[in-house]
């Protein structure tokens, strides 16, 4: 047995901008989880997800010199992956091209690999509970895609996320009056959506 | 509670406070069981919730793929005439210099250099390496613990790029806990 350091997010990020590569991948370990969880209620579709993800953390890599605070490395991608989010969002929407049909977590997992709440080797899950979750992300996420990109993006990471109004404000660039604004707006159109659902 | 500018003008059969909240309600429902069916899966490692092993084995790549292994630094010339070595490289020999240590964990160096450098993408001969690192909660003596680490890095620079004189300055800066694997 050996004693191995607990080394907690600032530590990895200090290394990682070392040069330290195992360091930076810890880092996509650990955080790869919240930023799938963002970038799916942004885009609503696990593939562009998973690309989002991919982009913003390959970016944060290039970029981790600028990092002034590594002790903020969590929010800092967090930022970095809702804007990526947020502009593949923006494109689609400038292409109108309705991406050919937004693939559901369902049909998206390849073979082998897991859908929403029905993980690969998970046979023993209780298929209508897995139904029951599946239907929860997907009415929330659903609803999402009615709402315009702002409003959504800064929605995920506040109600979502749990981000603070502050760094809220800080990951889109606005001021902290247009984050409340834009969420009391989302939220509106959220409620607004779920009554005509209903 | 969820403000909405046309609360007041939705029909019903109740009154228009009373909708909003029960519309509040559901939604706040709707949020804290998306919360809840999510932070479920993933504390249980369900893969859907998570990147896909192809996606994450193309960040590894990717990241490989894209050191940065910044300027050239002059080294100490052998017999065989001049080298450089990638700071990327000269980073990671600290690194595990530093590591070796018991109770201590690198966090990021700095170096100083002499002026034999040539321009921007090369550097001098180190003069002086700056190691931040991080000490174990359980190391009693601090002063002991920057005194095996500057001797590890000293020992590290003579054996492995015969660099014997520059100055190795500690600076313990966080501390750790330890766990036993």
């Amino acid at each position: 047995m050996t004693d191995q350091p607990v080394v907690d997010e600032r530590s990895l990020a200090l290394r990682a901008q070392d040069g330290d590569i195992e360091a930076f991948e810890s880092l996509v370990d650990r955080s790869q989880g919240r930023l799938f969880r963002i970038a799916y209620m942004v885009v609503h579709d696990r593939a562009d997800a998973e690309d989002v993800v991919q982009e913003s953390l390959v970016l944060a890599w290039r970029r981790l010199h600028l990092l002034d605070d590594p002790a903020a490395f969590g929010g800092w991608v967090a930022r970095i992956c809702s804007r990526t989010a947020t502009d593949l969002v923006r494109r689609q929407a400038r292409r109108a091209t309705d991406a050919a049909e937004h693939q559901d977590l369902d049909l998206a997992a390849e073979p082998g690999e897991a859908t929403l709440g029905g993980s690969a080797g998970s046979g023993s899950r209780d298929p209508a509970r897995t139904a029951e979750v599946n239907a929860q992300m997907e009415a929330l996420a659903g609803i999402l895609t009615t709402v315009d990109p702002e409003l959504r993006a800064c929605w995920v990471l506040r109600e979502i996320d749990g981000m603070a109004y502050r760094d809220t404000a800080r990951a889109l660039d606005v001021s902290e009056q247009t984050v409340r604004g834009r969420i009391s707006r989302a939220r509106t159109q959220i409620v607004d959506r779920m009554e005509e659902w209903r | 509670m969820v403000h909405s500018e046309q609360s007041d003008r939705r029909p019903g059969t109740g009154s228009p406070e009373t909708e909003d909240d029960v519309a509040t309600q559901r939604y706040l429902d709707l949020i804290r069981s998306a919360h809840r069916e999510w932070g479920e899966l993933e504390r249980s490692g369900d893969a859907s919730v998570q990147l896909s092993e192809q996606a994450r084995s193309t960040i590894r790549e990717s990241v490989r793929a894209d050191v940065r292994h910044g300027a050239q630094v002059q080294m100490p010339p052998t017999a065989s005439g001049p080298y450089t070595m990638s700071e990327y490289a000269l980073r990671g020999l600290v690194r595990r210099a530093v590591d070796q240590v018991d109770g201590a964990l690198a966090l990021k160096a700095r170096f100083e250099h002499d002026d034999s450098g040539r321009g921007l993408r090369e550097r001098g001969l180190p003069t002086r390496v700056i190691c931040r690192i991080s000490a174990s909660i359980e190391c009693r003596d601090l002063q002991d613990l920057a005194d095996r680490v500057r001797t590890s890095v000293r020992e590290a620079f003579a054996e492995q790029v015969e660099l014997r004189d520059p100055v190795v300055d500690i600076h313990i800066e966080d501390l750790h806990e330890q766990h036993v694997r």
